[in-house]
């Protein structure tokens, strides 16, 4: 087992050593650079269950929810399909903090592969959810181990049709992270 | 007669184009159907700024995406091909940071695979032999990065019980692999199924994180027979996603055969 891991180490130097050696022999700044990038997309990519940092920049990103948006767009070059526990409910009535009817005709509730709250803004659902009503309450959960961040946003008709999203609030849970 | 090495090399980025270009394409018709959406269906969200909820800048970029990749696969010129590349780059960019189009993975595919298309299209003027292993690894590099970009984003209680992918694609998925379990297996059984099902998942992803330290030839077999694995147990809509991918695979293929001396 420790072979095979010494073994495994000399082959990934090796690896890297020979692409360094080889950019720098052929002048392949481009190269250095990509793997520089690389290398840093797959830091934070790893950092992600030990950082609380990184998993809550992480779920910000799903929800839309950054501090800012040039902070969200740099997130955009992780790779990221079918990350974390994604759960989003959805009615057509205007509810604000109330609570979730149910019964009511438009609610419903699903898991989601990955930005649950693409479904206000993404192809056949956003169709399909404001058909009757032009507006309602999306609230979209999403869960990477020990956290967990909640929240609740309110989509509202404007005077020229449009419809302008608010987010209304969210709350972080802390869950034992192997429940 | 053996090929020149700028053949060989333009001949291997344009393989990787046409990629990206059936990526693009495979959807087309939804993509269009979606525009008429968003006039529809004028969705704000100020967190955006303007230029990024445009529907005009996502038809831009998404034509722009489409004719960069057809100019580079009808044309030998370098710097078309470069400056074709920094379109294709810069509309994928766009695309993945869209109010409208960032969930779609199609496009972070697209874009790392058009990076690595940007890259080699500046080292057209090197030998193929002392280019070729660099750009097999780095096209290796990238597609570890996104298994790796799926794998950890599961180590997750939901991925490890199969709870996700049970709600996801056993309970009510219509295709075929799904179809066939739930028209065989009890409520229980498909649980079992999806916890397995998820924890495969996790495992091929966790392996393909890892082609960078593969065998050339090994590590492209292996995701391609992933990549396609994906999509025609799940969902063939999801060839948008791994078409452009497989065509990076390709690239450890490629390696020019040995002539006779």
């Amino acid at each position: 087992m420790v072979e095979n891991s010494a073994n495994l180490y000399l082959v990934s130097m090796f690896r890297f050593t020979e692409f360094m050696t080889q950019s720098f022999k052929q002048r392949d700044w481009f190269a250095l650079l990509l793997l520089t990038f690389m290398l840093g997309v797959a830091a934070w990519i790893v950092s992600m269950p030990f950082s609380a940092t990184t998993r809550e920049h992480a779920i910000r990103r799903f929800h839309v929810a950054s501090p800012s948006f040039p902070v969200w767009a740099a997130m955009g070059p992780v790779p990221s399909m079918y990350n974390f526990e994604n759960r989003a409910q959805f009615t057509n009535e205007l509810i604000g903090d109330g609570p979730f009817n149910e019964e009511h005709k438009s609610w419903f509730s699903s898991q989601l592969n990955h930005f649950p709250a693409r479904i206000l803004t993404f192809g056949d659902s956003t169709a399909r959810y404001f058909r009757d009503q032009r507006q309602g309450t999306l609230e979209m959960s999403t869960r990477y181990r020990e956290a967990e961040l909640i929240s609740r946003l309110e989509i509202q008709e404007q005077p020229d049709g449009s419809m302008h999203i608010q987010r209304l609030e969210e709350n972080w849970v802390q869950h034992d992270a192997k429940k | 007669m053996p090929r020149s090495d700028a053949d060989e090399s333009l001949s291997l980025l344009k393989l990787v184009h046409v990629g990206i270009l059936i990526s693009l394409l495979w959807k087309v018709r939804f993509f269009w159907y979606f525009l008429g959406v968003h006039k529809e269906f004028p969705v704000v969200d100020p967190f955006f700024p303007e230029f990024f909820r445009s529907r005009i800048v996502l038809l831009v970029a998404y034509l722009l995406a489409v004719a960069a990749s057809v100019l580079i696969l009808s044309t030998s010129d370098k710097i078309r091909l470069r400056l074709s590349g920094c379109v294709s780059l810069a509309s994928l960019s766009i695309l993945c940071i869209h109010q409208s189009a960032y969930n779609d993975v199609t496009f972070v595919c697209c874009a790392w695979t058009s990076l690595w298309c940007l890259w080699f299209s500046t080292r057209l003027g090197e030998s193929y032999d002392s280019l070729y292993p660099r750009a097999a690894w780095l096209s290796h590099l990238v597609l570890s990065l996104i298994f790796l970009g799926g794998a950890i984003g599961k180590l997750t209680p939901g991925y490890l019980s199969g709870d996700v992918l049970f709600e996801i694609y056993f309970k009510d998925r219509d295709f075929w692999t799904y179809n066939l379990a739930r028209s065989s297996l009890s409520e229980e059984g498909l649980r079992t199924a999806a916890m397995w099902h998820s924890r495969i998942v996790l495992l091929s992803e966790f392996v393909c994180g890892f082609l960078w330290l593969m065998p050339r030839r090994i590590a492209s077999i292996v995701a391609i027979v992933v990549l396609c694995g994906i999509a025609l147990t799940n969902n063939v809509l999801l060839f948008s996603v791994v078409a452009c991918l497989i065509g990076l695979a390709l690239v450890g293929l490629h390696e020019r055969k040995k002539s006779a001396t």
